[in-house]
Formats: structure tokens, C-alpha cells, sequence
């Protein structure tokens, strides 16, 4: 039996694989793979090939920073008492072990045992266990944190398997206690021990034993990292963290030696865990069905373009009442704005109450001298965050013709006008990034102090946050006809739909569209950036901050402008728009 | 009324469709009929202006679909054979917003009468994920009748339907060329084509092969009997010999 699971194992990697190099042949993925490697490589490999990288390999200790290495054993032996703990704080209804349909249509009715199943999976899971450890490697593995990147690769692997396997083995307890009431307490009574058992003590831990904080006067971080030492040594803590450590120590190995005796115990463990999902008498065939089809589900809607749903679908409410007669483009707005599902105006209130409240609160409560450090912060990170939306916010609200060019069939069929289902499709992401955006902006022009003569008054903030309330919609509107028109033109290099496609071309294709449509977004401001700097420089001296909006308006105008040609262009190129050419990949 | 007149739809190189020519008169159904990959599915999407054709002319109700596209598509329904719906759009919101698509004047005795006759009035604040297949079909049908169109095009319509379904869908397909509609069926079902359709158009490899009703299409056969089925003229005119593998 294990010859076959081994062949499918074999046969469905290999394939896999086989199929992404296929795909190379088109242009558009090798191009895309070269980014995404290159990319790779300047973010993370050039520091692990470059001579300095060698000389760390070739000198273990160069690397390690000593001081570092007991905080950050009890750092992250915290960090996984706490993620074992949290199951069984949070209880979910899951099987824990999960097959597709098509294990589930053949391996259940095989003649294969339920523990060879286990097995099987428990095996089929390291796929995913070495893949996550590779891309954890590549994030966390740079810096000088780690003795030597091998002991911190093979450690990723243990603690990863480690907690996969105790993910199963939690499901598996919980699904037999829920099942089985009483029978399943009797026979899963050690793993209940063992849980209260930790909980109990960490109760008294809490209670007795916590050591007291250094005084304020005296804190440093010298003493703040003596204070965490005392408290994972302190009380039944230091029993709790023992497999715990022993499962990071293995990474934080000063040499060779130390790495293999610390590999030890750490192996134990998994091993352990292992044979505790094994071992584990519990049905998990009709919960595994029930998450497989639920699988396939969110699969399915994932390729028509629908949202990838990880909890059921609700009903909306409407944002407005759709009269039957009007323009018709406002069905499409109106459509996607339910599906974009933010808008109801009381959730936008409540953001927005919860926000000014929280802001409120804060700058009232500090002291003092922090209330206008406080002030800077959160008005630049407000300024900040608007920045970013203008430029980024248009690739990631995609509710336009990037989700409903999988629809396109249907809305081929509309007697519509191009431009009407440009128009449509476009209104919604620039709605919600001009509400995002302009709220940001209040915040900003709210709380930051004054700088020089600027925001001194009311006056001068109000004037700057109408000419910000002029320009953000157009601005909103340039982006998103940016992003739709990269969907039209070249429907291959766009992840149409609400899901985003994985791997290295996937994301080499994001970042080689990101670079385009950024460049494109600077040419087309450029023109009203033009316009509102000549008008604000030539005004400013006669009008002062009232020039803002007054400066605003032409080039709010030509904006507009642009966005009418670009609609008007982009219209006509949906109506020659050939589904069966441009999307034949997609079908 | 759909006129089509050679019609040709080319992928690359690939003829998908060559110089396709027919009519359908208002109030008859006509089928649609080939092997598979014989350009039906292609010659629907030609029609409704989902695909451009590189050549040919597409007229509804007398609106050609390259001039007047809109004025053509007002008057034109098409039901594909998977259901596409919007999933965050309830059964009533996919009516309220075709209603306003199509500007459906008296639209709520429209919406009205279709949810009863459809049985969809159980289920009208539902997603499509709450619906089963057979309902959702009901829907696409619900949303493709609501602007009383003159020009229907069904694509594989009892595809995944149960025999209600079934039953409800026939008699929706004549209700609707009773009134006077236009109507394209295409499908693999030749029982159900037999039934329908009052012409049948078969394709093979983008073209056509034969066109007219059964009993035309037989007297042109010559080798065959005058009351041969449809099943047996697709066989002869596509050139297989239908044989049951089984039965050897």
C-alpha cells in the first residue's frame, strides 16, 4: 500500500511541477519567472551568496549574537506554548485531517486501514510542511539572529512538523469529545490531564510566581530582558517551557555538537506527536467529506471569479434602492457595490465613530508632552496611509472589470454601451478609495500640530482638506481606469477575480504590472499636478490657503477630463473585447 | 426574427465556424445539433455578441448586431449552459438589476408573474450558493425572460435538471415561441430537439451539413426511411456509424 502512496505522492508533484514548466513556453511566465527569481534573489539569496554571507557560513559563531540567544530561546518557547495552548482555549469544529474528493472517492471505499490513511496524510502533509519552511527560511533566515542557517532550516522543519502534527492529533480529540461525550473523555483522559494540568499551572504561575516588574525609573533594556528571563525561569514556568526549548534549541545552536545533542530530544518530540496522531481511534472520514466538498466549493467559486469564501455567504444590504429606470450603468455600480459588502452606511459610520473616538481618547489621556508626539504619529501614519492607498489602493480594491470580466459572457449580452459598463465596473473601488482616503485626510488635518505658519487655523485645515476632497476622487478614478484598462489590454498578465494566483511567475507577473501601472499612474497625474502647481504658485501670494481648492478645481478638471477620454477608450475597447482570444487561458 | 448570414468565426488559424447562413422565423424553434467541437457553442456566442465573427452579418428582429448592437440586444436572451450568477446578488436583486439593464417598463407585475410561474417566490432572498442547480437555472431563465425578448438562445437548457425541471423548461421554450419569440435550442439531447424544435440545423466541423425540419431533412436522405428519427439522420449525416461498442 505505502508503494502506491508513494506513486501518487510522486506522480502528483512531478506533474505538477511539469505543468509550471509548460507554462514557461508562454513569454508572459518565463518573463514573469525571471522577475520573480530576480527578485528573489536581490531580497534574499544575495545576502546568503555575497562574500560576507560565505564568511557567516564557513563561521558559524560570526553570525550568532550571544547575549540574544537565551531571550530568544524563551521568546519563542513562549510563542509555542501559546500556539499549542490556543486550541483548546479556541475549540474549532474541524476533522484536523483533511482529504480532496477525489482521495475521499477513491482511498475511503479502498481496502486500506484507517491508520495507513493517517499515515498516508500524515506524510502527504510534509509537502506543504517543507514548503512553508522554505519560504520562512528565505524571510526569517537573513539576518545574523541564527548560529548557522542549516540548524535554523532543520529546526523550521521540526517545530513546523511539531505543530502540524499536534494541530491533527487536537482536532482528532476534540472531534472524538464532541462525538462521543463520556467515552471520548475516558479515552482521550491523558491528553485532558496533560491539558489541565498546563492550564492549572499556569494559573499559578500568574498568581504566585510572576516576578514584579523593574521599576520605571530604572528600566532599560538590559532589565526589561533580565525581567522575561526571571519570568520564564520563575515557578512551574520553567517546567512548562522545557519541550519547548528543547523544540528551539536545536536552531539556536552555538556548534556542530551542541546541534546534534539539542536535536535529540526536539526529534523526540515530533516523533512523539506522530504516534499520537497515529494512535488516535477517532472518525474522521465524514468530517474530512464535509470539509472536501466545502473545499471544492471555495475552489470553484474561486474560478469564476467569485470571492474565495472561507465563511458562508450573506445576504447584503443594498447600499441604495435600485429605482427600474435611469441610467443603467449605476445597476453595475450598484451591483458591485454589494459585492464589494463594506458599504452599508451604518458600518461606515461605526468605523468612522470607533476611529474618532479611539483618536480622541488617546490624545486626551496621554500626558501632556506625549499628546502632540502622539498627535505627529497618527496624523503622519493618516498621511501615510493615504499615500499609499493612492497609489496601491486601485490594484487591491478590485470590485471592477477585473472580477467581472469572468462574467463577461453575461455582460456581452447587456445592451449597453462600452463606456456605460466601463463606468459601472470602475465606480465602485473609486468610491470606496476616495472615502478611505478622504477620512484619512480628516484624521490627518485633525490631529497634526502646526508646522511653521501651516495648519496654524481652522481656517488654513479647511481649506487644505477641500482641496484634498477635490482632487482625491479623480485621482481615486486615474488609478482604478489604470488597473481596468491592464485588464482589457492585456487580460493575461491580470489575476482576474477576487482570488490572487501563487508562485514565483505569479508574483513576478504582480510586480512587472505593479512597475507599469505606476509608471502609467505618474504620466497621467502629471498634467494636473502641472495645472494645480502653476495655479497654486501663481494664486498663493494674492489668496493664500484659500488657493488650495481654488488651485484644485482645474486640475480636478482636467483629471476628469482624462478619466472621460480613458472611460470613452476603454469602452470601445470592451465592445471588440474577444473572450474567446483574450481569456481562452481562464476558460 | 435571427438571420445569420455567413457567419464565419476563425481562432488564429483554426475555422471554428465557415460561412454559416440560416433564419428563424418568429414563433419557430430551430435546433442546433453536432458532434462535439462542431461550432455550435461558438456560433450562439457569435450571435448573442459575446464573440466577434471575423465574417458574416448577425440580424435580430432586423437590428443588425455590428450597427446597432444595443437596439439587437435588447430585443435577444441568451441562457448559457452552466448558470452564471452573481454571487452576492439575491434571487430578487439579479431580477431589480436586470429590470434596470434592460429598462423593464412594468416591471413588478413582470418580476411577479416570473417568480410564480419559475416557483422561485421561496427562495427570492437567496444567494445563488443557497440555490440548487435546478434553481438557479430557474433564475438565468427568470433573468433572461424578464425584458420579453423576441430572440431566445438556449444553450444545453436540461443540462442538470431534474424531470420537474425538465418539464418546466419545455414548456417555457414553447410558451415563449407561442408568443411569437424566435428560438435557438442547441443541444446533445436529439430526443429533446426531436420534441422542440420545429427545424434542425446540424453542424460538423464548423459547417453546416444539413437544414429543415425532420421531415424535409429525411426525404433528402434518400437511403433512409421517411420517418427516420433525428438520432439516426445525425448519425448518417456526420458520419458515424453510431453502433452501441457494447453490442459487438
Amino acid at each position: 500500500m505505502t508503494a502506491a502512496f508513494v506513486f501518487y505522492l510522486y506522480c502528483s508533484l512531478k506533474n505538477r511541477i511539469r505543468t509550471r514548466v509548460q507554462r514557461l513556453r508562454q513569454p508572459r511566465y518565463l518573463i514573469s519567472l525571471v522577475a520573480g527569481l530576480l527578485y528573489l534573489y536581490l531580497v534574499f539569496f544575495r545576502q546568503f551568496l555575497s562574500r560576507d554571507g560565505m564568511r557567516v557560513l564557513r563561521n558559524p559563531s560570526a553570525r550568532a549574537e550571544p547575549d540574544l540567544l537565551p531571550l530568544m530561546e524563551t521568546g519563542f518557547a513562549l510563542l509555542l506554548f501559546g500556539i499549542v495552548l490556543l486550541p483548546w482555549i479556541f475549540p474549532r469544529r474541524n476533522p484536523g485531517i483533511s482529504f480532496t474528493e477525489a482521495e475521499i472517492q477513491f482511498l475511503f471505499p479502498a481496502p486500506i486501514t484507517r491508520r495507513a490513511l493517517l499515515h498516508f496524510r500524515l506524510v502527504k502533509s510534509q509537502l506543504a510542511i517543507l514548503f512553508g519552511v522554505l519560504i520562512s527560511f528565505l524571510i526569517f533566515g537573513r539576518g545574523r539572529s541564527f548560529s548557522h542557517p542549516f540548524y535554523f532550516l532543520v529546526d523550521l522543519w521540526m517545530v513546523y512538523s511539531f505543530l502540524a502534527f499536534y494541530r491533527m492529533g487536537t482536532a482528532l480529540v476534540q472531534t472524538s469529545l464532541a462525538e462521543h461525550g463520556a467515552t471520548g473523555i475516558r479515552r482521550h483522559l491523558w491528553v485532558l490531564v496533560l491539558v489541565a494540568g498546563a492550564v492549572f499551572s499556569v494559573f499559578v504561575w500568574l498568581r504566585w510566581f510572576v516576578p514584579s516588574l523593574p521599576p520605571r525609573k530604572g528600566l532599560t533594556p538590559e532589565s526589561i530582558v533580565a525581567w522575561i528571563s526571571e519570568l520564564a525561569r520563575s515557578g512551574p514556568a520553567f517546567y512548562i517551557l522545557l519541550p519547548f526549548r528543547a523544540l528551539v534549541r536545536p536552531a539556536l545552536a552555538p556548534e556542530p555538537v551542541s546541534f546534534l545533542l539539542s536535536l535529540i530530544p526536539a526529534l523526540l518530540l515530533v516523533l512523539l506527536c506522530y504516534a499520537w496522531v497515529l494512535r488516535s481511534d477517532v472518525s474522521f472520514e465524514e468530517a474530512s467529506l464535509e470539509r472536501a466538498e466545502r473545499m471544492a466549493r471555495r475552489i470553484e467559486a474561486a474560478r469564476k471569479g467569485g470571492p474565495l469564501l472561507f465563511a458562508a455567504a450573506r445576504v447584503r444590504r443594498p447600499p441604495f434602492d435600485l429605482a427600474p429606470g435611469g441610467p443603467a450603468f449605476l445597476a453595475i455600480f450598484w451591483k458591485n457595490l454589494i459585492g464589494a459588502g463594506r458599504f452599508g452606511f451604518g458600518r461606515v459610520l461605526s468605523v468612522v465613530l470607533i476611529a474618532a473616538t479611539g483618536v480622541l481618547f488617546s490624545l486626551v489621556s496621554v500626558s501632556a508632552p506625549n499628546r502632540e508626539m502622539l498627535a505627529v504619529v497618527v496624523g503622519s501614519a493618516a498621511v501615510g496611509i493615504a499615500s499609499f492607498l493612492v497609489v496601491f489602493g486601485p490594484v487591491v480594491q478590485r470590485d471592477d472589470l477585473r472580477v467581472d470580466l469572468q462574467y463577461v459572457d453575461l455582460i456581452k449580452t447587456y445592451p449597453l454601451p462600452g463606456w456605460a459598463v466601463v463606468l459601472g465596473e470602475i465606480l465602485t473601488p473609486a468610491l470606496i478609495l476616495t472615502g478611505q482616503q478622504c477620512g484619512l485626510v480628516l484624521v490627518a488635518l485633525s490631529v497634526l500640530p502646526p508646522v511653521d505658519e501651516y495648519l496654524s487655523s481652522l481656517y488654513q485645515r479647511a481649506m487644505y482638506a477641500l482641496g484634498a476632497f477635490i482632487l482625491i476622487p479623480c485621482l481615486s478614478l486615474i488609478g482604478v481606469l489604470i488597473q481596468n484598462a491592464a485588464a482589457l489590454l492585456v487580460p493575461g498578465w491580470v489575476a482576474l477575480g477576487k482570488a490572487q494566483p501563487q508562485g514565483i511567475e505569479a508574483m513576478g507577473q504582480r510586480m512587472i504590472t505593479m512597475i507599469a501601472s505606476l509608471v502609467v499612474l505618474l504620466f497621467a497625474v502629471i498634467p494636473g499636478a502641472a495645472v494645480f502647481g502653476f495655479a497654486f504658485l501663481t494664486g498663493y501670494w494674492l489668496l493664500g490657503p484659500a488657493m488650495v481648492p481654488l488651485a484644485a478645481l482645474p486640475a480636478a478638471a482636467g483629471l476628469l477630463l482624462e478619466a472621460a477620454v480613458i472611460v470613452a477608450w476603454l469602452g470601445r475597447l470592451f465592445e471588440k473585447f474577444d473572450p474567446s482570444l483574450e481569456l481562452r487561458e481562464t476558460d | 426574427m435571427i438571420e445569420v448570414n455567413g457567419l464565419t468565426k476563425i481562432y488564429g488559424t483554426y475555422p471554428a465556424v465557415t460561412d454559416l447562413s440560416f433564419r428563424v422565423e418568429p414563433g419557430e424553434v430551430m435546433g442546433l445539433v453536432g458532434p462535439n467541437g462542431a461550432g455550435k457553442t461558438t456560433t450562439l456566442r457569435c450571435i448573442t455578441g459575446i464573440i466577434p465573427s471575423t465574417r458574416g452579418e448577425v440580424r435580430i428582429c432586423e437590428f443588425a448586431l455590428r450597427n446597432n448592437p444595443l437596439a439587437a440586444k435588447r430585443r435577444l436572451s441568451f441562457m448559457p449552459d452552466e448558470p452564471r450568477l452573481f454571487d452576492y446578488l439575491t434571487v430578487m436583486e439579479h431580477l431589480q438589476f436586470i429590470t434596470r439593464i434592460y429598462g423593464v417598463e412594468n416591471w413588478e407585475e413582470k418580476v411577479h408573474s416570473l417568480v410564480d410561474e419559475l416557483d422561485l417566490g421561496e427562495k427570492k432572498d437567496s444567494l445563488p450558493a443557497e440555490l440548487s442547480r435546478g434553481m438557479k437555472q430557474k433564475l438565468v431563465i427568470a433573468c433572461g425572460l424578464l425584458h420579453s425578448p423576441k430572440a431566445l438562445l438556449f444553450d444545453e437548457p436540461l443540462t442538470g435538471l431534474d424531470p420537474i425541471g425538465i418539464r418546466h423548461m419545455k414548456s417555457t421554450i414553447l410558451k415563449r415561441a407561442a408568443e411569437g419569440a424566435a428560438i435557438i435550442v442547441s443541444s446533445h439531447l436529439l430526443h429533446l430537439v426531436e420534441e422542440l424544435c420545429d427545424r434542425i440545423l446540424i453542424l460538423k466541423e464548423g459547417k453546416k451539413i444539413i437544414h429543415g425540419s425532420l421531415e424535409e431533412i429525411s426525404r433528402s436522405l434518400p437511403e433512409l426511411r421517411g420517418d427516420a428519427s433525428l438520432e439516426e439522420i445525425f448519425f448518417r449525416v456526420t458520419g458515424h456509424s453510431g453502433n452501441d461498442p457494447s453490442a459487438r
